[in-house]
């Protein structure tokens, strides 16, 4: 051994600063990476080794400089137990962590991956629609048309995921009280105004009913709340339908179908047979009942039709312009004609259909 | 003279030599494994980014999201993985929140007149860069590669840090196996093509369910056309959890 050791310092040294430095790299990309360190054993010896070659390096070094001895031969045997021991203890580590580290663990980050395989294994429970229609088709039907179509059946039923498989044992509760309906339909100020909610007994004293033990399912139907199972006059309900909105609550732009393909939800002459086969032997025959009986939201009862016939409205069709063709219906220069009728101009609120209802349609009250 | 040669700079250098591929091997064996057996999920969760959406102007607080978690999940009486708040906003600004004692009573009318009331669900916010992963100190929080924050119950210790740590106050410790849990988007469910459980739920469309790596899919196509916010972004979280529709009393 005749040559100094001093080159081999060096490397000793450099190979400590490229240690220290990858350590470096490992804090930098996993602080980026926000998941904690991703290989742990090469983190782990990397800083060792960074701290055992500087260290020896700069010993050895440091070594060189107390002497100017030129045969002076460094004695490596002191360094052999510290270094034997890092080894073991290192080797040792290395076959703990192997033996405690899950199999999978590192297969899609830093954890067991055969976890999520685990977090699969779960009993499903609430069942969607479409199973219950395999045996209930015609209620799943009459559901699907109506307003509650977006309400799952075990939303009220509960999740009975072992009934379509044994229908015998396992039998859904159905609830006959008040309280299931109110959980949605009760007043409450933070609910959405558009949403349909009532006080209970503000919706009795408007809907005159006496009977306080009245359940919410005796006059509406659970599966087929727009209608009313009773005579629908009785409450004073009337369908209340005028924006796809009010039923298709989850439609984007992408999804939206025509409107022209929708198929007939309910015709006036289903309720007013009478209005409007009486109506079509009118004059107004080609107008729709919708167009002039427009639909507004005033409280729980909305949709009743307006009745106070201002004549404004008739004249968006009927006064004279410029504008009007030969098909236009006949056209009145306001409020002229009511002089011209002969009527006292001093009654300027006297109202189109007082002298004209024959135009429209016989006699509502029967209605 | 055979001392020297045994601790000659040759032999040293040859230990150091080895050390590394030691090492080398040991990684190796601890790296990535392929085909877990039964458990495998790798084609379940292949390509998707599971995302949620509420939207807080239709929730009516029916609490039926809450009642059919709880039911499908096993959730223990008195703790919630989702749940909703109601918030109430007086005129003079003081803002007071609640939610029912008993799921399955619901909302009841409260006294006072607030100016402002509206509910607003709350859930997991399935972080992209979520804080309860950070602090397990034992691997066991960690984030699906679909986007889903879930525990390993194998490993989890129940030291409750990661409780501490989620700034939405979405996790608890499980009064009987003692581990964490919180939501898992109902990661049974949605692995085998279905909804989530609350998202099925509600009657009225609020909750939402999408994959965001489909620009297909009608979440990404709602974040696309609608305004949204997350909670609390200044923590930094990146939730994957979007709010349409919220107001800026919420926290």
């Amino acid at each position: 051994m005749k040559t100094s050791g001093k080159p081999f310092a060096i490397v000793l040294l450099v190979g400590g600063i490229i240690c220290a430095s990858g350590i470096g790299f490992f804090i930098w990309r996993d602080s980026r990476s926000g998941t904690g360190p991703e290989n742990l054993t090469l983190f782990l010896i990397s800083g060792l080794a960074a701290v055992v070659f500087s260290a020896a390096g700069a010993h050895i070094l440091l070594g060189f400089r107390k002497t100017d001895r030129k045969d002076f031969k460094p004695d490596y045997r002191h360094a052999f137990p510290p270094l034997g021991l890092i080894g073991i203890v290192l080797l040792a580590a290395l076959i703990a962590r192997d033996l405690s580290v899950p199999e999978t663990f590192g297969q899609y980050g830093r954890y067991r991956g055969a976890a999520i395989g685990e977090a699969t294994q779960f009993e499903i429970r609430h069942r969607e629609m479409t199973v219950c229609r395999d045996c209930h088709d015609e209620i799943v039907r009459m559901v699907q048309k109506d307003l509650h179509t977006y309400l799952e059946c075990f939303v009220c039923h509960g999740p009975a995921g072992g009934h379509a498989d044994d229908p015998e044992s396992v039998v859904p509760p159905v609830p006959r009280s008040n309280d299931i309906c109110l959980l949605c339909h009760m007043l409450l100020a933070a609910r959405p105004g558009h949403f349909p909610q009532i006080e209970l007994d503000e919706h009795f004293r408007s809907a005159g009913v006496k009977d306080r033990n009245i359940r919410c399912i005796q006059c509406h139907s659970p599966h087929e709340p727009l209608f009313m199972d009773r005579d629908i006059r009785e409450a004073r309900m009337h369908p209340m339908i005028h924006r796809c909105r009010d039923c298709h609550i989850d439609m984007t732009d992408e999804t939206r179908p025509k409107p022209s393909d929708h198929p007939v939800i309910f015709e006036c002459s289903y309720c007013h047979a009478g209005t409007v086969r009486d109506f079509y032997g009118r004059p107004h025959a080609q107008v729709k009942c919708t167009t002039c009986h427009l639909f507004t939201r005033i409280n729980e009862f909305s949709g009743r039709i307006i009745r106070d016939a201002d004549p404004r409205f008739c004249l968006l069709c009927h006064r004279d312009a410029d504008y009007r063709g030969p098909e236009s219906p006949p056209g009145i220069d306001w409020p002229e004609h009511l002089a011209d009728a002969g009527a006292d101009p001093k009654e300027m609120n006297l109202k189109c259909i007082d002298c004209h209802s024959d135009a429209l349609h016989g006699d509502l009250s029967d209605e | 003279m055979s001392d020297q040669r045994l601790l000659s700079r040759r032999n040293v250098l040859k230990g150091l030599a080895a050390a590394p591929g030691i090492i080398l091997l040991s990684t190796l064996k601890t790296g990535p494994v392929s085909g877990a057996g039964p458990g495998d999920a790798a084609g379940k969760i292949k390509g998707h980014l599971w995302g949620y959406a509420v939207d807080t102007r239709k929730c009516i607080g029916c609490y039926a999201c809450v009642r059919a978690c709880s039911a499908e999940n096993d959730v223990p009486a008195g703790f919630f993985r989702t749940w909703v708040e109601r918030y109430r906003v007086q005129a003079d600004g003081t803002v007071s929140v609640d939610i029912p004692s008993d799921p399955d009573e619901g909302f009841q009318p409260v006294e006072g007149d607030a100016v402002k009331a509206f509910f607003v669900p709350k859930i997991c916010n399935h972080c992209a860069k979520s804080v309860c992963n950070q602090v397990c100190p034992v691997g066991a929080a960690y984030t699906a590669p679909d986007g889903v924050v879930l525990v390993d119950d194998a490993h989890c210790i129940g030291c409750g840090y990661c409780v501490q740590a989620c700034p939405y106050g979405t996790r608890f410790i499980h009064p009987v196996t003692h581990h964490a849990s919180k939501c898992t988007l109902c990661y049974h469910r949605i692995t085998r093509g279905l909804q989530p459980a609350c998202v099925m739920a509600c009657p009225t469309g609020a909750r939402m369910f999408g994959d965001l790596n489909d620009p297909d899919d009608r979440l990404s196509i709602i974040l696309q056309q609608r305004r949204y916010r997350v909670l609390r972004p200044e923590m930094g979280t990146h939730p994957r959890c979007y709010y349409l529709g919220l107001d800026a009393e919420v926290i």
